[in-house]
C-alpha cells in the first residue's frame, strides 16, 4: 500500500501573469546524463518575457531572460535530440525557437489569422491551433490543416510511423478528434469538454500511445491509441471538481503517479489505476490559493529529491519538494538579497514617476490581468461566473440590464450589497461585492430568466494604487438556460421526445447569417455552422436545463427549421430571428406548426419538478416546525415520514438554500407556457396576470389532470383584453 | 485539536449561552432553547444523595443525568450568570420580554423574579464604580435598570433605543467600572451614572460587547446581510473587520498561551476564529458544522484551568484548552515567500503606475460638487476632457439598504449627479469610487462584442456635514404655522459670528453665512432651513446678546442642533427653555395608551386563565368518555374543545397585538424622556427639569444634583400609570 506523500513548499521566483502550459522543465545538462542532476526550468509570461532559471553555484538563478514582447500563450519542447531540449514559444501567430542557452534560432510567422492557442511539436512537425483551425507545418512549410468548426482547446502530436504523425485535438463540443493525415477525423465523444491533453511519460520517455486528458468539469482520464490508431478511453476518474489546468505523470518515489493542477488552486497526486486497484488513491493535496497554470514533476532544487514545480496564474513559481523540511531552507544570503531588492523597489516607487522606463511605447500596458469564465450549471439551471485577478481585488460591481437573481455562494466571503436601481436607466441589478484583504478570486452565482436577453457587465477593481478596474461584458442569450447536446449517443431516442412544434423560416438569408442570429439567441453556438458530411445543412441540438425539453435547429441557405416541444422556446426563437432579419431588411416567411400534444408533454416534464419543489418547500416548513417544538431530538417518537425528513435535513436544507424560489420559478414557466400557448394557437394575446389568474387553482391543486385541463378547456369567460404588443 | 466534544441533543438559541459555577465549584453550561426553556448542562455534578420526592411545579428544575431544564414558558431574550453578594455560588439570570428571573440553581428556587415593563434584552452583572454593591444591569426598551441582590431597583436611566448589549468595564482607566451599552440604533455609549463619558455610532445593531485588557473592548454588530467585529482602544477604533456573516458570540481567551488573551469570535456561518486583540490578525480558525450559539470559558474537564468551550446551535459542545494553538514560528521558507509576494506586488505597483502615467490617463481629473437641493444631497461629478464616467459607487455605513449605492448610466457620461438621502443627522463619511474611461474607446465598442477594457478608478473620501439634509431657504413671507409656538430658547453667551462659523461647517451652503456689522440686525443672525426629509421649516436666530432661538416643531432636530452646537462651542452650562405643544400631547397620549393597554392585558390574562381551566375539564371529560367507550360523548367534547381552542387562539392573537402596542407606547414614552434629555444639550452632563404649564411642557435646563431624581420620579409615575404624578414630577422635579 502506498503512503500519502509529505511535500513542503519552497518558493522560487515570481514572474508576470502566465497562461496555461507556459512552464517547461529542461532535461538535465549533458555533462551529467546518466546520474541525476538538477533541471533548469523555463517560464513564459504575458509580458512576453521568457525566463530560464537554473541552479548555479548552489542557488537558483536566472540563467536567461528575454526582452518583453507580446503575450506568450504557449511553450513547448522540441528538437531532434533525445531528450528534447529546444524551447518553442507561441505568441500571437508567431512561433519562436530558443536554445536552452537563450539563443534565438527560429522565428516563424505561421500566417494564421487568429493567435495561436495551442501548439505541439514533434520532430520537424509543428501543430498550431487557432480558435477552430488546426494547422500542421513540417519544416516550417504547410503540411495539412483542418477546420473543426468548434473551438480547439489543446493538441498533441504523436508519431505513427516514419514521417507520419497523428494529431489529437481536444474540441469544445465534448469531443476528441484524431486526425490521421488529411483524412476526416475519428471522433471520440466524452461526457464533458476536454481542456488538457498531455502525453503520458515514464521518466523522460514520452509514450506514443497514451495521452492524459483533463476536462472542464474536473475529470481526468487516460486515452489510448491502439495499433490501428483508434482511440479509446482507457479509464476515467469520474469525479466532478474544478477545471483541470495541467496534468503530468511523474515518479516521486517508487511508482509513477498522476499529478493534477486545477483552476481552484488545488494540486493533487493520484496513483494510476491498475488492474488490481481500479480506483486511484489520492496521495497528496495542496491548495495554492489561485489557479494553477502549470504543474510538472522534476528535480529542481536538489538532484536527490524529486519535486513538483508549480506555476500559478499570477506568476508565482514554487516547488513542492519531497526533501525534508529542515534541509530545504533558503539561505540567509538569499533572504538578505531579496530584502535588498525590496528596498530598491520601494525607493523606486517613492521617486517621482518619469514616464515609462522599461516598457516601450509600442507595448500596450498590461495592467490588470483578469481570468474569467461563465459556466452554466446544468443540474440546477444557474450560472457561475468565476473571476480571478493577478492581484488583490478591492471590489466587484455587477451590473445587468436584465433581471437576474444573485445566489449567495458559500465559496466567497465578500460582503454583498444590493444597490437600489432604476430599470428605466437600464439597471436591473447593481450589486457590489467588497472583498476581504488578499482575495484575488471571486465566484458569483446567479440565475437568469429565459426570454429576457441582456448584457451582464462586471467591473473588477484592484486594490493597488492607482486603482484601475477591468470591465467584462457578457451577452446573456434569450434561451440562456439551454445547454447544447453534442454527441449522437446523448441525443434522446425518438420515443422519449416530441411531439414537436415546428417553426420554419424561409427567406433570403445565408447560412452564415442564420448562424450569427442563432449565436445571439442560444449559448455555446460553435464558431462555424456544424455541417454533417452527408447533409448540406447545419444542425444544432439543445436541451433546456430548466424544463428538459429539446430544441432542434436545422438550417441552410434560405431555409431554417426549428423544433421543440416547448412552445415558449419556439416563440422566443421566432421573435428574435424575425427581429434580426427585420434589422437587416431581409424578408422572412414564417410557417408555424403547433402540435396539440406537445403541450401535455411539456406539462408532464414540468410536473415532477413542480411536485418536487413543492414537497421540498413543505418539508422545510415541517423541519422548521419540528425544530420550533424541539421534536427533532427524539426522531423515534415521530412518524416514519418525519424520521426520514430529519435524517436528510442537511441535504434538504442545502437543496432549498441553493434555490429557494424554485417553485415560484417553475410556476412562472407554466404561466409563460400558457401565455405562449394561447398566442401560438388561438392567436390571442393575454397578459401574464390573466394567465396567472386562470391557472392559479390548477397550480395550487398540484394535480396533473387539473393542470392539463386548464390548458385545454377554452375559457370563454376570459376576454382577450387588449394588451400592449411589444 | 479540541480536547473534548459532546452532544447535548438540543437546539440552542444563538447568543444565549453562558456558564456559571452554580454550586460554587463545578462549571456548568446554561443555554436557552427555542421553546423557552433554559438548559443546564453540568458534567461533574454529584447526583443528589436522596431522590427528590417533592412535587415539581413548573418553575423548578428537573434533572435528567447531566442535563436539567428550567421552564420559562416565554422566549428567553437574555441569559447571564453572576454573583450579587459574597456567596461563591453563581446565580442564573434569565431575561424575557416582560421580566427578569434570578435563579439559584443549587437551591432550585428563585432568588427573585421581577416584572420589567421594558423587558430584558441584555443582562450584565458586575460592580459599577458609583455603587457599593455588585448589581445586575438589565437593558430593555429605551431603558437600563440596575437591580440589587434583592431585585430592588437601585438606578434607572433612559437609553436611545432598545438596549441590545451591555458590559461592565473600566472604560476610562480610573480603576472604577463604568457601564457600556449598545443600542438598536447603532450607538455605543459609556456612562457613569447619568453622565455620558463617550459615545460612538456603529454601522449596525450592536449585539456583543466584550471587555478586554488595558481599556480595550471588543464589539460585534449584526445586520441581516453582514456583521462587523472590532476593537476600541481608549475610545478610538483600533481595528474592525466586516463579513457577510454575523457575529454571534465573542470572548477573550488566551488560546496560544502567550499571556495575552486573544479575541475569539463565533459566527453565524459556523466559523470560529481567534484574533490578536491588538491588530485583528487571525491566529487560528476552524469551521464548525453548524452556526455557533455561544462561547464560554469554563473548567469543563476539572483540570483547574479554564478551557474555551464552544456550543453550536444543534447542541454540539467542543472544548479547546489554553495553549491549543501554538505560534508557528515563521520559518525562513515562509518569510521568503512573504518577501517574494511583497516584491511581486511592489513590482506590479511600480509597473501599473508607469503604465498609467505614460498612457492615456495623464492629467485626468474629476470635478466634484456637493449641494443640498430638491430633497436630497446632490453629489455632482464631472469628468475631465476626453473622459467619460462609467459608474459611481458610494460606500457609506448605515445609510443605504446595503453598504453601497451605485449609479450606472446606460451609456458612459461626462457628468453624473447622485442624489443621496440620509435618514439621520450627523456627520457622514462617504467613500466615492468613480470609474472613468477614455471617450474614444466607447465609440469602437459594439454591442455584440464581449470585450473588456481597463478603466481607471478615482477615489474620494468626504465627510458630509451633520445637517446636510437641511437646505437654507430665504425667509418665508409668512411664518409657517407649524413653527409658531414651538421653540427653543437658549442663552449661549457667544457672539453670532461663532454660530455662523458653526453653521458654515455643518450645512451645505452655496454661499457662506456672514454676520452683518451694520444695520438694524447688526451682530445678529437669522437663517431659515427646510428639512429635505419631511419639508418642515425651521428657523435659527441668534441676537447680538448671544441668545439663540430655534423655531422648530421637531424635538429630535432641536436635540441634534443643541448637541452639535454646544459641542462646537464647548459649552458646559447653559439654560434653555423649550416649548413643544405637540411633543407634550404625544407623551400624554402615550401614557394614556399605555394605561389602557395595561388594563386590557390584565383582563385578557384573567380570561385566559378561565379558558385554560375549561380546557383541562374538557380533556378530562373526553378521556372519561373514551374509557367508557362513549363515542357520542367524545364527539361532543371534541367539538367543544375545538371551539374553545379557537377562542384561545383568537385571544392569544388579541393579546399579542395589544402587548405589541403597549410596548410601542412605552417606547414612545421613554423616547420622549430621552428626547427631552437630549434637548438639554450638553454632551457631558445632562440633568433636566420637566415643567408643565397649561398643556405646554416647558423644559428648563438646570445643572444640579437634585435633577437626577427627576428621571426616577418620571419613571415611577409612568410605572404607576399616574398622569397626575407624572405632571407633578415634571413640575416639581
Amino acid at each position: 500500500m502506498l503512503q500519502t506523500l509529505q511535500l513542503t513548499r519552497v518558493d522560487y521566483a515570481s514572474v508576470g501573469v502566465t497562461s496555461r502550459a507556459t512552464t517547461l522543465l529542461l532535461p538535465p545538462s549533458e555533462a551529467a546524463v546518466g546520474k541525476p542532476n538538477t533541471q533548469s526550468f523555463v517560464v513564459g509570461d504575458h509580458d512576453g518575457v521568457l525566463h530560464v532559471y537554473g541552479q548555479k553555484r548552489g542557488e537558483l538563478q536566472v540563467l536567461f531572460k528575454s526582452l518583453p514582447g507580446p503575450k506568450i500563450s504557449r511553450l513547448s519542447l522540441g528538437g531532434a535530440s533525445v531528450p528534447k531540449d529546444k524551447i518553442f514559444l507561441a505568441h500571437g501567430n508567431t512561433v519562436m525557437g530558443y536554445t536552452r542557452k537563450g539563443k534565438v534560432f527560429l522565428e516563424f510567422d505561421t500566417s494564421l489569422m487568429e493567435p495561436i492557442s495551442a501548439m505541439s511539436i514533434l520532430g520537424s512537425d509543428l501543430a498550431a491551433c487557432a480558435r477552430d483551425l488546426y494547422h500542421r507545418y513540417r519544416d516550417c512549410k504547410d503540411a495539412d490543416s483542418y477546420l473543426a468548426g468548434e473551438k480547439l482547446l489543446d493538441v498533441v502530436l504523436l508519431p505513427a510511423g516514419p514521417n507520419v504523425v497523428i494529431a489529437i485535438l481536444a474540441c469544445a463540443d465534448c469531443a476528441i478528434r484524431v486526425l490521421h493525415s488529411t483524412k476526416s477525423p475519428a471522433v471520440l465523444r466524452l461526457p464533458s469538454v476536454p481542456t488538457v491533453l498531455t502525453p503520458y511519460r515514464d521518466e523522460d520517455k514520452e509514450s506514443y500511445e497514451h495521452v492524459l486528458m483533463g476536462t472542464m468539469d474536473g475529470k481526468v482520464g487516460l486515452l489510448m491509441l491502439d495499433k490501428e490508431k483508434n482511440i479509446r478511453v482507457s479509464w476515467l476518474l469520474n469525479k466532478a471538481a474544478s477545471e483541470v489546468r495541467s496534468l503530468d505523470s511523474f515518479k516521486i518515489d517508487d511508482s509513477v503517479d498522476l499529478i493534477i493542477g486545477r483552476q481552484d488552486g488545488s494540486i493533487e497526486i493520484f496513483t494510476f489505476p491498475t488492474e488490481d486497484d481500479p480506483i486511484p488513491m489520492r496521495r497528496f493535496q495542496y491548495s495554492a490559493g489561485e489557479s494553477i497554470s502549470c504543474v510538472l514533476g522534476g528535480r529542481i532544487s536538489s538532484a536527490d529529491f524529486p519535486e513538483l514545480l508549480v506555476t500559478t496564474y499570477s506568476g508565482k513559481i514554487f516547488g513542492l519538494t519531497s526533501q525534508p523540511v529542515d534541509q530545504n531552507q533558503h539561505g540567509d544570503a538569499a533572504l538578505v538579497k531579496l530584502q535588498a531588492e525590496l528596498q530598491q523597489l520601494a525607493d523606486e516607487l517613492k521617486k517621482e514617476p518619469t514616464g515609462s522606463p522599461f516598457f516601450g511605447d509600442n507595448l500596450k500596458p498590461l495592467v490588470l490581468s483578469l481570468n474569467h469564465r461563465l459556466a452554466l450549471n446544468q443540474e440546477d439551471a444557474s450560472y457561475t461566473f468565476f473571476l480571478e485577478l493577478d492581484r488583490s481585488i478591492d471590489n466587484v460591481l455587477v451590473q445587468s440590464d436584465t433581471p437576474l437573481e444573485l445566489i449567495d455562494s458559500e465559496n466567497n466571503n465578500a460582503v454583498l450589497s444590493l444597490s437600489s436601481c432604476n430599470p428605466s436607466e437600464g439597471n436591473y441589478v447593481l450589486a457590489t461585492y467588497r472583498c476581504q484583504d488578499n482575495t484575488n478570486r471571486l465566484e458569483i452565482k446567479f440565475r437568469s430568466i429565459e426570454g429576457q436577453p441582456g448584457t451582464l457587465r462586471v467591473y473588477v477593481t484592484s486594490q493597488l494604487q492607482p486603482k484601475c478596474c477591468r470591465r467584462i461584458q457578457v451577452h446573456l442569450c434569450a434561451l440562456s438556460l439551454h445547454a447544447r447536446i453534442h454527441a449522437n449517443d446523448q441525443e434522446p431516442r425518438d420515443e422519449h421526445i416530441g411531439p414537436f412544434n415546428e417553426l420554419r423560416l424561409t427567406g433570403g438569408f445565408s447560412m452564415a447569417e442564420m448562424h450569427a442570429w442563432l449565436a445571439l439567441s442560444l449559448p455555446e453556438v460553435p464558431e462555424r455552422p456544424s455541417i454533417k458530411a452527408e447533409e448540406a445543412e447545419a444542425s444544432l441540438l439543445y436541451r433546456s436545463t430548466a424544463v428538459g425539453t429539446i430544441v432542434k435547429c436545422r438550417y441552410r441557405k434560405g431555409v431554417a427549421n426549428f423544433q421543440s416541444e416547448n412552445i415558449t422556446s419556439i416563440i422566443l426563437l421566432r421573435d428574435i430571428l424575425t427581429k434580426e432579419a427585420t434589422k437587416r431588411k431581409i424578408k422572412l416567411e414564417v410557417y408555424f406548426d403547433v402540435s396539440e400534444a406537445s403541450m401535455s408533454r411539456v406539462i408532464e416534464l414540468i410536473y415532477p419538478k413542480l411536485t418536487q419543489a413543492k414537497t421540498l418547500l413543505e418539508r422545510i416548513k415541517c423541519l422548521d416546525a419540528l425544530e420550533e417544538w424541539e421534536m427533532k431530538n427524539n426522531p423515534k417518537e415521530l412518524c416514519t415520514e418525519y424520521q426520514y425528513i430529519i435524517n436528510d435535513e442537511t441535504e434538504l436544507r442545502a437543496k432549498y438554500k441553493n434555490d429557494p424560489h424554485a417553485l415560484k420559478r417553475l410556476q412562472g414557466i407554466v404561466v409563460d407556457l400558457y401565455v405562449d400557448w394561447e398566442r401560438a394557437k388561438g392567436s390571442r394575446r393575454i397578459s401574464n396576470k390573466q394567465a396567472e389568474e386562470k391557472l392559479q387553482d390548477a397550480l395550487e391543486s398540484m394535480e396533473l389532470s387539473a393542470l392539463l385541463r386548464a390548458f385545454v378547456i377554452k375559457d370563454t369567460g376570459l376576454i382577450s383584453a387588449p394588451v400592449l404588443l411589444q | 485539536m479540541e480536547t473534548f466534544t459532546l452532544k447535548l441533543d438540543r437546539r440552542l438559541e444563538p447568543g444565549r449561552v453562558t456558564c456559571g459555577k452554580f454550586d460554587g465549584t463545578h462549571a456548568c453550561l446554561a443555554a436557552s432553547t427555542s421553546v423557552g426553556n433554559v438548559l443546564i448542562h453540568s458534567p461533574h455534578r454529584e447526583a443528589p444523595l436522596e431522590p427528590d420526592f417533592r412535587v415539581l411545579d413548573e418553575h423548578k428544575l428537573t434533572w435528567q443525568g447531566e442535563i436539567a431544564e428550567l421552564q420559562i414558558g416565554r422566549q428567553v431574550t437574555a441569559i447571564a450568570t453572576g454573583c450579587l453578594d459574597d456567596d461563591e455560588r453563581d446565580v442564573l439570570f434569565v431575561g424575557t420580554a416582560s421580566h427578569v428571573l434570578a435563579y439559584q440553581v443549587e437551591d432550585n428556587a428563585d432568588l427573585f423574579r421581577r416584572e420589567l415593563a421594558d423587558g430584558a434584552y441584555a443582562i450584565a452583572c458586575g460592580k459599577l464604580g458609583w455603587l457599593q454593591q455588585p448589581v445586575l444591569c438589565v437593558g430593555g426598551n429605551c431603558s437600563i435598570t440596575l437591580l440589587d441582590r434583592l431585585g430592588e431597583e437601585v438606578f434607572w436611566t433612559v437609553a436611545r433605543e432598545r438596549v441590545t448589549a451591555l458590559a461592565v468595564l473600566d472604560f476610562d482607566g480610573d480603576g472604577a467600572n463604568e457601564l457600556l451599552s449598545g443600542t438598536r440604533d447603532y450607538y455605543l455609549k459609556a456612562q457613569r451614572e447619568d453622565a455620558v463619558l463617550w459615545e460612538a455610532k456603529e454601522n449596525a445593531e450592536v449585539v456583543e460587547l466584550v471587555p478586554l485588557a488595558e481599556r480595550q473592548f471588543a464589539y460585534g454588530t449584526a445586520s441581516p446581510a453582514s456583521g462587523t467585529l472590532g476593537v476600541y482602544e481608549c475610545g478610538r477604533i483600533a481595528w474592525r473587520i466586516k463579513s457577510k456573516h454575523r457575529v454571534v458570540a465573542m470572548r477573550a481567551f488566551d488560546l496560544n498561551n502567550d499571556g495575552k488573551p486573544e479575541l475569539v469570535s463565533g459566527w453565524s456561518s459556523g466559523k470560529l476564529d481567534a484574533r490578536n486583540a491588538a491588530n485583528g490578525q487571525v491566529i487560528f480558525k476552524i469551521q464548525l458544522s453548524a452556526p455557533v450559539a455561544g462561547l464560554i470559558e469554563a473548567d469543563y474537564r476539572r483540570t483547574g484551568r479554564c478551557d474555551l468551550v464552544v456550543a453550536t446551535v444543534n447542541g454540539e459542545v467542543r472544548g479547546y484548552p489554553s495553549g491549543a494553538v501554538q505560534d508557528t514560528a515563521t520559518t525562513q521558507a515562509e518569510l521568503y515567500r512573504e518577501l517574494l509576494a511583497k516584491k511581486q506586488s511592489l513590482q506590479m505597483e511600480l509597473r501599473q503606475r508607469n503604465a498609467s502615467e505614460s498612457n492615456y490617463f495623464i492629467g485626468s481629473k474629476l470635478a466634484v460638487s456637493i449641494a443640498s437641493s430638491n430633497g436630497a444631497v446632490r453629489l455632482g461629478l464631472a469628468s475631465g476632457p476626453g473622459l467619460l464616467i462609467h459608474y459611481v459607487m458610494v460606500f457609506a455605513e448605515a445609510v443605504f439598504e446595503g453598504e453601497s449605492m451605485v449609479a450606472h448610466p446606460a451609456q458612459p457620461q461626462g457628468e453624473l449627479e447622485i442624489a443621496l438621502r440620509f435618514p439621520k443627522n450627523g456627520p457622514i463619511d462617504v467613500h466615492v469610487k468613480t470609474c472613468v474611461g477614455s471617450s474614444q474607446e466607447e465609440q469602437t465598442t459594439t454591442q455584440q462584442q464581449c470585450e473588456d477594457d481597463v478603466l481607471m478608478v478615482l477615489e474620494l473620501t468626504h465627510q458630509l456635514p451633520a445637517f446636510c439634509m437641511y437646505e437654507a431657504i430665504p425667509r418665508p413671507d409668512e411664518v409657517p404655522p407649524e413653527v409658531d409656538g414651538s421653540e427653543l430658547v437658549m442663552d449661549i453667551a457667544e457672539r453670532a459670528q461663532r454660530v455662523a462659523l458653526w453653521l458654515n461647517q455643518c450645512l451645505v451652503l452655496s454661499a457662506e453665512i456672514e454676520v452683518l456689522d451694520k444695520g438694524p440686525r447688526a451682530g445678529g443672525l437669522e437663517i431659515w432651513l427646510r428639512a429635505m426629509r419631511d419639508q418642515d421649516v425651521h428657523c435659527l436666530r441668534v441676537d447680538a446678546a448671544g441668545k439663540l432661538t430655534l423655531k422648530t416643531r421637531d424635538p429630535a432636530f432641536a436635540g441634534d442642533v443643541v448637541q452639535s452646537l454646544t459641542t462646537y462651542l464647548g459649552l458646559r452650562e447653559a439654560t434653555a427653555e423649550v416649548r413643544f405643544a405637540a411633543e407634550e400631547q404625544r407623551m400624554l397620549r402615550a401614557l394614556d395608551k399605555f394605561k389602557s393597554f395595561k388594563e386590557v392585558e390584565s383582563q385578557l390574562q384573567a380570561e385566559q386563565a378561565g379558558t385554560s381551566d375549561l380546557v383541562k375539564n374538557l380533556v378530562v371529560h373526553l378521556e372519561d368518555s373514551r374509557i367508557i367507550e362513549d363515542p357520542a360523548g367524545m364527539r361532543t367534547y371534541l367539538t367543544e374543545l375545538k371551539a374553545v381552542n379557537g377562542d384561545l387562539v383568537r385571544d392569544h392573537e388579541i393579546r399579542s397585538k395589544s402587548f405589541g402596542e403597549m410596548l410601542a407606547a412605552l417606547k414612545d414614552l421613554n423616547a420622549g424622556v430621552q428626547n427631552a434629555a437630549r434637548l438639554r444639550g450638553n454632551f457631558h452632563r445632562s440633568y433636566f427639569f420637566l415643567i408643565d404649564l397649561k398643556y405646554i411642557i416647558l423644559f428648563r435646563y438646570v445643572a444640579g444634583k437634585a435633577a437626577t431624581n427627576v428621571v426616577q420620579r418620571c419613571r415611577s409615575a409612568i410605572k404607576d400609570e399616574n398622569g397626575k404624578a407624572l405632571l407633578l414630577a415634571l413640575r416639581h422635579g
